[in-house]
């Protein structure tokens, strides 16, 4: 793997994203069909990590909030009494097919925190939060994801949340 | 059109509870968690210095 060699850019129109294969047709179709788009209306922005103007993966973030019901105050004691916590959404990451095993989910990962942690200097972010594809919740719980609905069974196909503290 | 992006994340009863254990333990991360967040924060702290790329 070498990291030296991957091209960071946000997506615009020059992108060859058809060519791209994750070998997910969900996360292929919303990066040749839809990604570009939501950028230009501002709901989801995507980074394409490039290697020699092959698409290595790509990850879209949008803003998003964890809302929870309040607890009984004998259940637990909260050190922070917030019901609603602001978080940075990983709505889409992919890798392509020939550069999957090899690492680059864990770079282009880690750029999407990093990416959330700049961020949080400028406007509060606390967690980060994912829709993962079934066959990808152990990578995210690798790196210590929660499940959200701990025991919840998820078809195939399904998108499973999980978040992770940025603090952590 | 791929599935779309869905925005907001609720918890109750349970899941809450568990959100709220895990905001208020510190140490509740695995290791390649743990290497991931000191990475990321060194790249972060990178952006802040040289400009987001």
């Amino acid at each position: 793997m070498d990291l030296n060699n991957i091209k960071k850019s946000l997506l615009n129109e020059s992108h060859l994203c058809s060519s791209f294969d994750c070998g997910d047709e969900d996360l292929n179709d919303f990066l040749v069909n839809d990604a570009l788009n939501n950028q230009k209306i501002n709901f989801s922005v995507t980074r394409i990590f490039e290697h020699k103007n092959d698409i290595v993966g790509f990850y879209s973030l949008v803003n998003d909030s964890i809302n929870k019901s309040k607890i009984a105050a004998e259940d637990h004691i909260t050190e922070i009494a917030y019901n609603s916590y602001p978080a940075i959404k990983i709505g889409r990451l992919a890798i392509g097919r020939k550069y999957q095993k090899k690492g680059y989910g864990n770079f282009i990962l880690t750029n999407s925190i990093a990416t959330a942690m700049f961020y949080s200097n400028y406007v509060g972010c606390r967690m980060i939060t994912v829709d993962s594809k079934v066959d990808a919740i152990d990578f995210y719980k690798k790196y210590g994801f929660k499940e959200a609905h701990a025991g919840r069974k998820y078809n195939a196909g399904s998108s499973v949340p999980l978040y992770k503290d940025l603090l952590k | 059109m791929a599935k779309p992006i869905e925005i907001g994340l609720y918890l109750e009863g349970e899941d809450a509870r568990r959100f709220d254990d895990y905001i208020n333990n510190p140490d509740d991360d695995t290791k390649d968690g743990r290497k991931m967040m000191s990475d990321a924060r060194k790249l972060a702290k990178k952006m802040m210095i040289d400009g987001f790329e």
